[in-house]
């Protein structure tokens, strides 16, 4: 009889504990950024404080932290070490794939847009495009056997020496109709935009990808993360986390589409309908 | 969601986000915005006026060995040998030596030659592999680029050093005595790209005997281009190109101005050497405002030397009366004829002081009079051209510009001299989205030279974009073919060099005078005009998927034309010829699978020319009109490397016979770690026996055919 009243002594106890500790709120920290960052990092951290309410208390030091948020590859990389468990914002997916890989406690959401949803861009402004160029390079997240499109031939080359990158491309080009760019920051960066975008306009075969970045310098339009999806994301991501149990798995954020109308009207591409396409990509996450 | 950043904020946001994930600038300015308003180009639905363009996947596709074979995959356009191995490339073709009414560019250099009004193929410093792009604009263009741009122009945009690197090493080799080898190597810096080949090629032209003569009719060329892009800065671009050929055509006895006077010690050759350089300089003001100036130097020295000895004046007369045709005598009469060969031919029986000469030759026992003659011509060229492009407003874009141009010619033969003309020239083009969906486009350009006088050429396009690849257009311009140096200073005297033994020592004595001539001159009154055009046009562009056509319906008005002979013999040339050109063309590219492409085009058309004094005229500019023109193209990218090109060209009641042609094109490139190889074969087969234009353009066999190769590494 007095064993019977220990027993649901200790689970009333521990019920409490459980009920207390869900309702506490996870705390989060948000590891320290680039220089010159500090504003849109804190802009980020008032959005997702505001988007996840009460389940998520941001503090700074990260010494009372449950977990850490690393925005960008480069945060994430170097926050790596840490022993709290690691949540990526807008990182490239075979940089979380690979620290998964080496057994880290991470999870995160993709700085990439789906390739279906980058496929169904290009189709959409460009139907007559049969033929599609792809370089890839040593940090692509896409490997040959993903390319497949109904109606679609991909002719992909890599690209391994920056040195390699304009005759490959020159080449590459000629036999294509369009240069699908897919995020690899060792081809599509700011030293490279220049050499690729002329080239492509030299030759009329229009870019699509990688980012609204690329975009605003001269690649006709991509489909990537929405910074306000990102946000969502996160805090949707953040909210299924359990204290103690393995994080959530990895996913891509709601969608966005840029287009550069200058670059669009050159190529005869008529007025684009971003709010229907942007619907049509809402199931490709 | 009351978020702090809102619409911009997120932007910047993702833009930061960029940065973090390595985009490696400091903000997102680094990120240089590189296709600028002003740096792109209208859409071909509201260009104003019908384009073709053959780029490399059509070029690859067609095997063609020639730069001039490519033009056949234009609508309207003729594109073959005619004189011999000298091609002829004309738009709604004319006169059968039609090179005048086209203007041909090489990355925004002129191939017009000022001198004799004509464009040369064969000489171009620039081989096949090295083009990048041809642009054609069909109908008159001067609009847009001045004169000589009367029936179009033909715009070659080579491949940019950046897109190539290590070395290519080519040859090719096949009937009609084929030969060909190219180096080609590109090496790139970090701002900074440089191509350069150097090629020769040969072959033996039309190669049937005709009437029991061998055709000489071969030629060797060899050539060397190169281009530097220097990469001044974000936006300043500097470009250096250079190049020269030399090209030696054999010409047979019968093919020469003196075939039936000489025999030859050495046979005729046509022999050309030209070099240029050329200089650009791009400057990307802003994002809206782009500047830029070009400037060349261009020097063509054409020749036909020949070596022999002049021929009795009749069968059984002492050698040296043929020399009669360099007497005082013969050119005395050939002035109080009138300078009329009719004329002379008529009087020679009768003349006194002629038949005089002849028998003061015959008692002579000088021998024949044999000596070199070299009728040569130089034409330079120096040009430099400002061009601004700017934005009035979202919906005006403005291209003004301004050109300096020094031509010369210089020649013994044809001028007796040096001549020179300068010109002035001012254009601009304004295109304007008026409403939605029209579009307007006025331009025009003015220009001044010292032998012409001054011009100017109108263009005006109406485009209704009822769909946003499908649009309707109405063109009206009007384009000139301004005088060349020949044709409004022409001062024929044709002189004997390396004149030996007697003929040298006692010339006056036995040809009337110290510094003979041949007795056929003629000069210029400098009375010609130039030579004009009016169009109207029609156009329906549509791009519908992979399926893109444009129909060009027109009526095309020549006149002022320039159709009379203008050799030593007969130089009658007068403005009085019009043409009167109607028709209908399209153009449709297909690709209904990935690994095929389909290329078609088609026109009818009808010519007809008017003279005053009828036939001999009318015939003459209706020489190369063809009533049908069409071609098609098939790629097929097969797999592995393996590619097969397939076309078929015709023209129907073409200068009167047919013409019908097939090729057949299969080529393999494998691609390996340290570059690769690539092989080909190529058929062209005639399926018409009808000679090429005129009677003895004939070959042995009616299959051409060539073998290829390269190593790229």
């Amino acid at each position: 009889m007095l064993q019977g009243w220990r027993f649901w002594f200790g689970m009333v106890l521990i019920w409490l504990a459980l009920k207390t500790q869900a309702s506490e709120p996870l705390r989060v920290a948000i590891a320290e950024p680039s220089v010159g960052y500090a504003e849109y990092v804190e802009q980020f951290r008032a959005a997702l404080q505001q988007e996840a309410g009460d389940s998520v208390r941001i503090v700074a030091d990260v010494a009372n932290a449950q977990l850490i948020l690393a925005l960008g590859d480069q945060t994430f990389q170097a926050s790596l070490s840490s022993s709290l468990p690691l949540v990526g914002i807008h990182i490239s997916s075979s940089l979380l794939s690979a620290a998964r890989d080496a057994g880290c406690h991470c999870s995160g959401i993709y700085r990439e847009a789906p390739l279906p949803a980058q496929l169904s861009l290009l189709s959409e402004l460009l139907p007559g495009a049969r033929r599609v160029g792809v370089l890839l390079g040593d940090g692509s997240q896409f490997r040959e056997k993903d390319f497949s499109s109904p109606g679609l031939l991909f002719d992909i080359r890599y690209v391994t020496d920056h040195r390699q990158l304009a005759p490959v491309l020159g080449d590459l080009l000629s036999g294509v109709d369009v240069l699908l760019a897919l995020p690899d920051a060792a081809i599509y960066n700011a030293d490279t935009a220049r050499l690729i975008l002329l080239t492509s306009y030299r030759q009329s075969k229009p870019v699509i990808g990688p980012d609204d970045v690329f975009v605003r310098a001269g690649s006709l339009a991509s489909v990537q993360p929405s910074a306000e999806g990102l946000v969502r994301s996160t805090a949707s991501l953040l909210q299924a986390t359990v204290v103690g149990e393995p994080l959530p798995e990895p996913r891509y954020a709601s969608l966005m589409v840029s287009v550069n109308r200058h670059v669009a009207r050159s190529y005869g591409v008529g007025d684009v309908d971003i709010d229907r396409i942007e619907k049509g990509l809402e199931g490709m996450r | 969601m009351r978020f702090l950043w809102g619409i911009a904020g997120l932007l910047c946001c993702a833009t930061a986000l960029a940065e973090f994930s390595g985009f490696g600038a400091p903000d997102s300015q680094a990120m240089p915005q590189v296709l600028t308003p002003a740096r792109l180009s209208q859409p071909q639905s509201q260009v104003p006026a019908s384009v073709t363009v053959i780029d490399r996947q059509l070029i690859e596709a067609t095997g063609a060995r020639e730069i001039y074979q490519l033009l056949q995959l234009v609508p309207g356009m003729i594109a073959i040998k005619v004189d011999g191995s000298v091609p002829t490339v004309s738009y709604h073709s004319t006169q059968a030596r039609d090179t005048r009414r086209i203007l041909v560019l090489v990355d925004g250099r002129s191939q017009y030659l000022p001198g004799l009004a004509r464009v040369l193929w064969n000489d171009m410093p620039l081989e096949i592999e090295d083009i990048e792009r041809i642009e054609v604009t069909r109908g008159p263009a001067s609009a847009a680029y001045g004169a000589n741009a009367f029936h179009g122009v033909i715009n070659i945009i080579t491949r940019h050093p950046q897109e190539m690197a290590g070395t290519t090493v080519a040859t090719r080799h096949g009937n009609n005595g084929v030969q060909e080898y190219r180096v080609t190597t590109a090496a790139s810096g970090a701002s900074s790209a440089t191509r350069l080949t150097v090629a020769s090629r040969a072959d033996d032209g039309y190669d049937k005997p005709f009437d029991g003569e061998d055709r000489r009719d071969g030629k060797r060329i060899r050539s060397a281009n190169m281009r530097s892009v220097f990469e001044l800065s974000d936006h300043d671009t500097l470009e250096f190109l250079a190049g020269g050929s030399q090209r030696v055509l054999q010409l047979s006895e019968s093919g020469s101005d003196f075939g039936e006077l000489l025999d030859y010690i050495e046979l005729p050759e046509d022999q050309s050497e030209e070099a240029f350089v050329q200089l650009v300089w791009q400057r990307q003001l802003s994002e809206r405002h782009q500047f830029s100036v070009q400037a060349y130097s261009q020097n063509k020295r054409t020749s036909q030397p020949a070596l022999g000895c002049l021929k009795p004046l009749m069968e059984g007369l002492p050698a040296a009366t043929g020399a009669a045709f360099f007497s005082q005598e013969a050119r005395d009469l050939f002035e109080a004829s009138g300078r009329m060969q009719d004329v002379f031919s008529e009087a020679v029986g009768s003349d006194v002081p002629l038949l005089t000469r002849i028998n003061t030759l015959a008692l002579s026992g000088a021998g024949a009079l044999c000596f070199k003659i070299d009728p040569a011509i130089e034409e330079t060229r120096h040009d430099i051209e400002v061009e601004n492009t700017f934005f009035l407003s979202d919906a005006a874009r403005v291209v003004v510009g301004a050109n300096f141009r020094h031509d010369r010619g210089k020649s013994e033969t044809y001028t007796d001299g040096a001549v020179d003309n300068i010109s002035r020239r001012i254009f601009g083009n304004l295109e304007m989205h008026l409403a939605d969906p029209l579009f307007l486009n006025v331009g025009g350009y003015w220009e001044s030279d010292d032998l012409n006088g001054a011009y100017f050429s109108p263009r005006v396009g109406l485009i209704y974009q009822f769909l946003p690849a499908q649009s309707l257009r109405l063109v009206w311009s009007e384009s000139i073919r301004t005088m060349d140096l020949y044709e409004k200073r022409a001062d024929i005297h044709i002189r004997p060099q390396n004149i030996s033994g007697v003929w040298a020592s006692d010339t006056e004595a036995l040809l009337g005078w110290d510094d003979p001539e041949f007795f056929a001159s003629q000069s210029s009154d400098g009375r010609l005009k130039p030579e004009r055009i009016r169009s109207y046009e029609v156009g329906y562009f549509a791009r519908v998927r992979s399926l893109e056509w444009d129909l060009r319906v027109f009526r095309e008005e020549l006149y002022d034309l320039v159709s009379g002979a203008i050799n030593p013999f007969s130089f009658r040339p007068d403005n009085l010829s019009d043409v009167d050109i109607q028709g209908a063309e399209l153009q449709v590219s297909w690709r209904p699978h990935p690994r095929h492409l389909l290329r078609a085009t088609g026109s009818r058309i009808d010519t007809r020319a008017s003279h005053p004094q009828g036939d001999r005229f009318t015939r003459l500019e209706e020489a190369l009109a063809a009533d049908q023109i069409a071609s098609v193209l098939w790629r097929y990218d097969i797999h592995q490397g393996w590619m097969l090109g397939s076309g078929w060209y015709t023209a129907r009641n073409w200068s009167y016979a047919d013409y019908e042609r097939a090729d057949l094109h299969l080529s393999r490139r494998i691609r390996g770690r340290y570059g690769m190889i690539e092989v080909s074969g190529v058929v062209q087969h005639l399926l018409t026996s009808d000679p090429v234009v005129r009677r003895d353009n004939l070959y042995k066999s009616d299959n051409l055919y060539w073998l290829s190769a390269s190593v790229a590494f």
